[in-house]
C-alpha cells in the first residue's frame, strides 16, 4: 500500500460502439433492400434442334392453341381437360414427342396445357409458332 | 455557484441488447436472402399448380410486347440477334472456364403471346442451350379461375 496516488485514478476505458453501430445497420438497410426471398419455380422446355431430336413416330400429334381458348387436336377441337386423354392412344410410346402450335395464344395458356400434358406424363413438347 | 445540474450519466448498457439482435438481423439476411440484379421490366410471370425449383445462370426477359433484355442489353424482339449472341458469348466464356451451363432461364410475362417464345426457343437450342426454363409462379388457388 503506497500512501501517495498521484496518477488519476484509471477509468475503464470502453471503445465507442456507435461508429461500429452506425455501420452495421448501414448493412442491414443494404441488405435488406437488396435480398429477395422466396425463389420462382421453373417450366422446363426442350428447345428443337437440340440432342433430343429423333425421327417421329406414329400418328400426327399436333396441338393447335388460340387466344380465345379453343384447343384443336390434329385440327379438332377438344376440351383442354380432355386433351391427354385424346393424345393416349396416338402416342407409340409414353416419351413420344407432341407439337404444339400457339398461334396468337398466350404464354399462360402455354403454360397450362404444357403443365395438364406434363402432369399426364407427356413430357416430349415440341413448341412452334 | 454551480448552477449545471446533475452529472449526467453515461447510459450504455441499454444499447448492448440491441446491438445483438441488429447483428444477428443482419447475419440472417446475409445468409437467407438472395442478392440478384433488378429486373429490366415488371413481369408477372404465369401461374402454375407445381413447379420445379429454378436454376440456370442466363436469365433473359420478355415482356409483353416482345421486349427482350439480357444483362442491361435490351432490345426489340426483331433485334434479338444481339442478345441471342450476348448470351452466346457468355457461354462460350463460362465454358471454357470449365463451368459450362446449358440452362437458360427466361422470365416472361403471362400475357406474352407464346409464339415470341416458341420462336426463342429453336434458337437457343441451335446455340447449344439444352434446356429453356420458363420462370412461373406459385401456386394458383382454382384451376377453373380463368376464363
Amino acid at each position: 500500500m503506497s500512501a501517495f496516488a498521484f496518477a488519476h485514478p484509471r477509468r475503464t476505458r470502453r471503445p465507442d460502439l456507435t461508429p461500429m453501430i452506425d455501420v452495421v445497420f448501414l448493412l442491414l438497410v443494404f441488405f435488406m433492400l437488396v435480398s429477395r426471398f422466396g425463389t420462382h419455380g421453373v417450366l422446363p422446355l426442350t428447345p428443337a434442334g437440340g440432342a433430343a431430336t429423333a425421327s417421329w413416330e406414329g400418328p400426327p400429334r399436333v396441338v393447335d392453341l388460340y387466344a380465345n381458348g379453343d384447343i384443336r387436336l390434329n385440327g379438332e377441337e377438344v376440351f383442354a381437360e380432355h386433351l391427354s386423354g385424346w393424345l393416349q392412344p396416338l402416342m407409340p410410346t409414353p416419351d413420344s414427342a407432341v407439337i404444339i402450335r400457339t398461334h396468337d395464344a398466350d404464354l399462360q395458356r402455354l403454360v397450362d396445357t404444357v403443365d395438364h400434358l406434363s402432369k399426364a406424363g407427356i413430357t416430349r413438347l415440341i413448341v412452334m409458332e | 455557484m454551480n448552477l449545471s445540474g446533475p452529472p449526467r450519466k453515461r447510459v450504455t448498457t441499454g444499447l448492448l441488447p440491441m446491438i445483438n439482435v441488429v447483428f444477428l438481423l443482419l447475419i440472417f439476411f446475409l445468409i437467407a436472402g438472395e442478392m440478384q440484379p433488378p429486373e429490366p421490366f415488371d413481369i408477372t410471370p404465369p401461374e402454375i399448380a407445381e413447379a420445379q425449383e429454378a436454376e440456370g445462370v442466363f436469365s433473359l426477359f420478355l415482356d409483353p410486347a416482345g421486349q427482350l433484355a439480357f444483362r442491361d442489353l435490351v432490345t426489340s424482339f426483331e433485334a434479338r440477334q444481339a442478345i441471342l449472341s450476348a448470351i452466346d458469348t457468355d457461354r462460350r466464356a463460362g465454358c471454357d472456364s470449365g463451368q459450362c451451363d446449358t440452362v437458360v432461364l427466361i422470365h416472361a410475362d403471362q400475357s406474352t403471346p407464346a409464339h415470341f417464345v416458341a420462336q426463342l426457343l429453336p434458337q437457343l437450342g441451335a446455340l447449344g442451350f439444352e434446356q429453356v426454363n420458363l420462370v412461373t409462379s406459385g401456386l394458383r388457388s382454382s384451376k377453373g379461375e380463368r376464363p
